[in-house]
């Protein structure tokens, strides 16, 4: 689903360089669900920018869904992005003065959906997170949890391939936190390959896999049994219903 | 995507009333003080008869002081002399000619028993309604005999109709003209205005055009009040009416019509043989003896359009040109506040385009309102013009010009106080703002 190899990402002012990713390399598979981990300043927020096609890169390869997008004009990133990609982000970032409905709306309406379609997507994603109810409510009169949970509606209203997450319960209290991350697994069941920055080791451990950056590069990693278990649940049921036809 | 380009501007104009009202404002003060002095500037500075730069000319006879030129204009005099103007309508060489002056002349009824007040005329020959396309509702010139032998005939305007005839068919009705009766054979349509009245700019030129017209030729039978400007270099002694006629007083406009480069080459030889005749009695003794002007060239003489008119029309456009400036800044700070929501958008997918096009949606829905705004002030400007100068009375208005102006200054408006900000807007990096939120 997302591959980058020796990505390399400088910033440049009149005095300094700063190298945010150095030889960054990094593999998440369909279906995966990873976290990412680092101190601050360690340039996770750089890769997540990166794979969300917010910025480019100096070198390096980047591939996303098996199409390379290292070298693409600001258009067709903009229209990967609203096709491919879902952001979740820690302080929700939704538009205070459009209500619910219209906050998930947005991502729809550069997609050209017609009004139907789009009326269609955005009372699933509102029914599947809960909040149907709600639609026509700003964001400031919602609690925290219920913000995000608008922000994943939002996310997954155009059916994206993948979901960004960055600090997704970074603003929550640990019940609220404990429901999203809920959600996000419920999510990440149903296929979606979910990528996920988290100060939060508890947090990374829900995930399958915990990648962690230092000084723009990937020094660790660790795959969890939660993803073992999945990885062996799946391949049970496959031999399963292989078993199954063959009698 | 523009009904959502408009729906998300007129939301966040809504949501900025102060903001956007100032925005408004700039863009409509700017508007209105460049279209007030433009509708005047071009008003002043057309040529209602361009469309017979060919084919006729204003005279211009230099009889003047032998020992010093005319002190303004080209340096030849714009009138003419009575003997002049005669010697050129008798010769019959051009294909039509008009002499003619300003008198006020009281008006009446014969009926009437109130003191008659005087009005604006003009006394002049009957070519005068050909040559500067005059429009009649009832009736039309006088003819030719009555040119030469004058009969008491007479064109009034709309106006003047209204008020003695209450609008109704005038024509075969008598009037006096001081004291004399006069039969009205003509009026003349109240829409008929020349602005600037190009066929005598010696007077003013922004005047409304006469209440009446009666034969020029009147002229010799009696001393009628000229209204109009009267030069004279000569020391000559004027004792009687007859003295006036004869003397180098200039008091008399010419025009000539000449419809083709035979007719002038002609007409042109003519005024050549006259002058060296004159010569022989001790005239024309300047050069050049005489020059013919189109209507353009005449307006060009007589520097029509006052000097301070055009640096006041340079200092509205500067002032539109500040007010933009303010309107661009205040735009410019209202969309770098909404610089976060911008990042949001393309991190969901709108492209720079998208967000450009939204911002410049809204920068043109404040354009229109600032143009619409700017028309209605320039409006009441252009009354508070006509009401505190009476001359400008026909200059103070709206024109097609003027209409297609304010059309075209919205749409710089637009784009100039919209342009940058749109542009910034959607050229800000959208990773920069995200966790600003």
């Amino acid at each position: 689903m997302l591959k980058m190899q020796s990505v390399k990402k400088i910033y440049r002012t009149d005095m300094i360089e700063t190298h945010a990713l150095r030889d960054f390399n990094l593999e998440v598979k369909e279906g995966e669900f990873v976290a990412v981990t680092g101190p601050s300043g360690s340039g996770k927020t750089t890769f997540l920018n990166i794979a969300g096609l917010l910025e480019t890169f100096e070198e390096g390869q980047y591939l996303l869904d098996g199409n390379d997008v290292s070298r693409l004009n600001d258009n067709i990133r903009s229209k990967l992005r609203n096709e491919k990609i879902g952001f979740i982000f820690q302080g929700f970032n939704l538009i205070s003065d459009l209500n619910i409905f219209d906050n998930v709306d947005v991502p729809l309406r550069y997609r050209g959906f017609s009004s139907s379609e789009r009326k269609k997507r955005i009372n699933n994603a509102l029914e599947m997170v809960g909040l149907a109810a709600r639609a026509r409510h700003l964001p400031s009169q919602l609690s925290g949890g219920q913000q995000q949970r608008v922000a994943i509606a939002r996310a997954l209203a155009g059916e994206p391939k993948f979901l960004l997450a960055d600090e997704p319960t970074g603003n929550l209290d640990s019940l609220m936190a404990r429901q999203v991350m809920d959600m996000l697994e419920d999510i990440n069941k149903s296929g979606m390959t979910i990528v996920m920055v988290t100060h939060d080791p508890d947090l990374a451990r829900r995930a399958h896999r915990n990648i962690q950056i230092v000084d723009g590069q990937v020094t660790d990693f660790k795959i969890y049994e939660s993803y073992v278990d999945s990885q062996v649940s799946k391949n049970l049921d496959s031999a399963k219903n292989l078993a199954a036809k063959t009698i | 995507m523009w009904k959502y380009y408009l729906r998300l501007s007129l939301h966040s104009l809504r949501k900025t009333p102060t903001l956007s009202l100032l925005m408004v404002l700039a863009i409509a003060t700017g508007i209105a003080a460049n279209l007030t002095i433009l509708t005047m500037h071009s008003v002043v500075s057309s040529n209602p008869l361009a469309h017979k730069n060919e084919r006729i000319f204003a005279v211009q006879l230099n009889a003047w002081d032998p020992d010093r030129e005319y002190f303004a204009l080209n340096a030849i005099p714009p009138q003419l002399t009575y003997q002049d103007a005669k010697a050129l309508y008798d010769a019959n060489v051009a294909d039509e000619v008009v002499v003619m002056r300003k008198a006020g002349v009281t008006i009446q009824l014969p009926e009437s028993t109130e003191i008659p007040s005087a009005y604006a005329t003009r006394m002049t020959t009957r070519d005068f309604f050909s040559m500067f396309d005059v429009q009649f509702i009832y009736g039309g010139p006088w003819s030719k005999n009555a040119d030469e032998n004058p009969e008491h005939v007479v064109v009034i305007s709309e106006g003047m109709n209204n008020k003695f005839f209450k609008g109704a068919n005038s024509l075969g009705q008598a009037i006096l003209l001081d004291g004399e009766i006069f039969t009205v054979v003509g009026v003349v349509s109240e829409k008929w205005q020349l602005v600037p009245n190009v066929y005598d700019l010696n007077n003013l030129p922004f005047e409304a055009a006469p209440d009446a017209y009666f034969p020029f030729f009147f002229s010799a039978a009696k001393p009628y009040q000229g209204w109009g400007n009267v030069q004279s270099w000569s020391n000559e002694e004027i004792r009687t009416h007859e003295d006036y006629l004869q003397s180098e007083t200039i008091w008399i406009q010419a025009w000539v019509g000449l419809n083709s480069a035979e007719k002038r080459q002609e007409f042109s030889q003519f005024l050549e043989n006259y002058i060296s005749t004159q010569k022989e009695q001790g005239r024309f003794k300047r050069t050049p003896g005489y020059q013919l002007n189109s209507p353009q060239e005449w307006l060009n003489i007589n520097d029509v359009v006052p000097k301070d008119n055009k640096q006041l029309l340079m200092l509205s456009f500067v002032f539109l040109m500040i007010c933009l400036v303010n309107s661009t800044v205040l735009m410019l700070a209202k969309f770098l506040r909404k610089a976060p929501e911008a990042g949001i958008r393309r991190a969901l997918g709108a492209s720079r385009h998208s967000i450009f096009f939204q911002h410049l949606t809204e920068a043109f829905i404040v354009g229109a309102a600032g143009a619409l705004l700017g028309l209605l002030m320039s409006m009441g400007g252009l009354a508070g013009v006509r009401a505190l100068y009476s001359n400008y009375e026909n200059v103070a208005v709206f024109n097609g010009v003027t209409v297609a102006a304010a059309i075209l200054l919205a749409l710089v408006a637009t784009l100039c106080s919209g342009f940058l900000p749109a542009w910034r807007i959607s050229h800000a990096a959208p990773a920069k703002y995200l966790k600003t939120q």
